[in-house]
């Protein structure tokens, strides 16, 4: 059984004051639906990714809330897996439509984050982080942090070249009306930004943002369908302590092998990548660990601007989590329409050239859990 | 962690690692406290590779100047959190720079 997305709809990204989560929902379901020419009527199965509405709202049970908003009665699920929530709820309605059991899914990632102030959201978030990790005090910031001042101490790169990154990623969005930042950033804004955790700067980290994306899983074809190939799951410790080499994560390795596997593509056939930028060093590591550069050498992706929307294989034209924003469990979603959109050639300024086949990988902590999907026309 | 229970059981453990010796391999510095802490503005964490063990990211103490990725360090008991409303003082793993 094939599986198809046939339209979706992302919010804009950003501090949404006048929206509360179920608007953010109301919003992203009703023109998916209408983007797809869909009725919710014929929806059978819902997932919807959210990580933090318990902690923040102390909302849980998303399932009866979405019923409520649109008077339909069908399977609802609610997905957490933290910051790949989104795509893990895409890998539950995939593979539930690759089984038969249904024809058609929605999928909706959301996420509410700025009601409430940033040091609360931090603690928040660190509970996708190991209870030894929480009593240290760092917060995700001092984790990739660790992450990069290991990375650099063992492949001699710096601040430079995650400033080649995240200025990528403003450039992208500046292009995307739906991001959250949708500015450029010159080198020396980078240069002059706060140090957040050493050596990580303000424009190394992604934001706290508002947010909702959707897209519509089916089994049957229409115009402007993708399929999706392949979407894999792979988990690891919670502790980065644990971990043999934090210079990369063995989750997107394992998840990378096992999507490209299961769609029968080799690397050189892929036209375009969403990556997890979380922070800059994110993006670096998740092009090797994918596999398109090899161990050491992601930054030239950026630095030979081989990554941006005209170049050899684009990465996060959407933005990315850097500067399209993240909100936590609609990001994963966003990849995936980001790729849909790029691919039906409905990208607008940032269009990548005949773009016929996209990879999107989402983290969850820091690699706990590895997310890819991959889709092709 | 809130619970007293939680906090009594995870002390029970505290003595198991007291005085280990590592080397810093990664380091940070965090310039914004969390939410719980009333403490310095910003603090040192280190990752350091433990003898005979695995690696351990713990917070530094506050004397440990200028640490640097090779640097040693031991690992020795400190305050982590401030009493909250049950009056429990919380103690913990830190690393101390050692020569």
């Amino acid at each position: 059984m094939k599986v198809y997305i046939k339209g979706g709809y992302q919010t804009k990204f950003g501090e949404l004051w006048d929206k509360s989560l179920e608007d953010l929902i109301f919003e992203s379901v009703k023109f998916a639906l209408k983007d797809a020419n869909f009725d919710i009527k014929n929806v059978e199965v819902i997932y919807i990714g959210n990580m933090l509405a318990s902690q923040i709202y102390n909302q849980n049970h998303l399932n009866s809330l979405v019923s409520e908003i649109f008077n339909i009665n069908i399977p609802i699920i609610r997905v957490e897996s933290a910051c790949a929530s989104g795509s893990v709820a895409v890998n539950q309605a995939y593979t539930v439509l690759k089984s038969n059991l249904y024809k058609n899914a929605l999928v909706i990632g959301v996420e509410k984050m700025t009601d409430i102030p940033s040091k609360k959201i931090s603690k928040f978030l660190m509970s996708a982080a190991s209870s030894s990790e929480r009593l240290s005090g760092i917060t995700f910031a001092g984790l990739y942090a660790l992450i990069a001042s290991k990375y650099f101490s063992d492949y001699k790169i710096t601040s430079r070249q995650l400033a080649d990154v995240s200025i990528k990623n403003h450039f992208h969005a500046s292009l995307n009306e739906k991001s959250q930042f949708p500015f450029k950033i010159t080198l020396d804004k980078y240069n002059n930004s706060p140090i957040i955790a050493s050596p990580l700067n303000l424009f190394d980290c992604s934001p706290i943002s508002d947010g909702a994306c959707t897209i519509l899983l089916s089994s049957e074809k229409q115009k402007n369908s993708v399929e999706i190939v392949a979407s894999k799951v792979a988990t690891d410790s919670i502790s980065l302590d644990k971990r043999e080499n934090i210079c990369e994560f063995k989750s997107t390795k394992i998840a990378a092998l096992n999507s490209f596997k299961e769609a029968g593509i080799e690397r050189k056939d892929v036209d375009l990548l969403e990556v997890h930028d979380c922070f800059t060093i994110a993006e670096i590591i998740a092009l090797e660990d994918l596999g398109f550069y090899k161990k050491g050498e992601g930054y030239r992706s950026s630095k030979e601007k081989d990554s941006y929307y005209y170049g050899k294989l684009p990465v996060n034209t959407s933005g990315g989590l850097k500067a399209c924003g993240h909100p936590i469990a609609a990001t994963g979603v966003k990849q995936v329409l980001e790729l849909f959109n790029q691919i039906n050639g409905r990208s607008g300024k940032r269009q990548v050239k005949n773009a016929k086949v996209g990879l999107a990988q989402n983290i969850g902590g820091t690699g706990g859990t590895a997310v890819v999907n991959i889709l092709k026309k | 962690m809130n619970n007293t229970i939680e906090k009594w059981r995870k002390s029970n453990k505290l003595n198991k690692l007291l005085n280990f010796k590592g080397f810093i391999i990664s380091l940070t510095k965090i310039e914004n406290t969390d939410a719980n802490s009333q403490g310095p503005t910003h603090f040192w964490i280190a990752l350091a590779k433990i003898e005979n063990k695995s690696n351990l990211l713990l917070q530094l103490v506050n004397e440990s100047q200028n640490p640097k990725i090779g640097d040693k360090v031991k690992i020795v008991l400190r305050r982590v959190k401030n009493p909250n409303k049950t009056e429990i003082i919380e103690y913990g793993y830190k690393f101390k720079k050692i020569n």
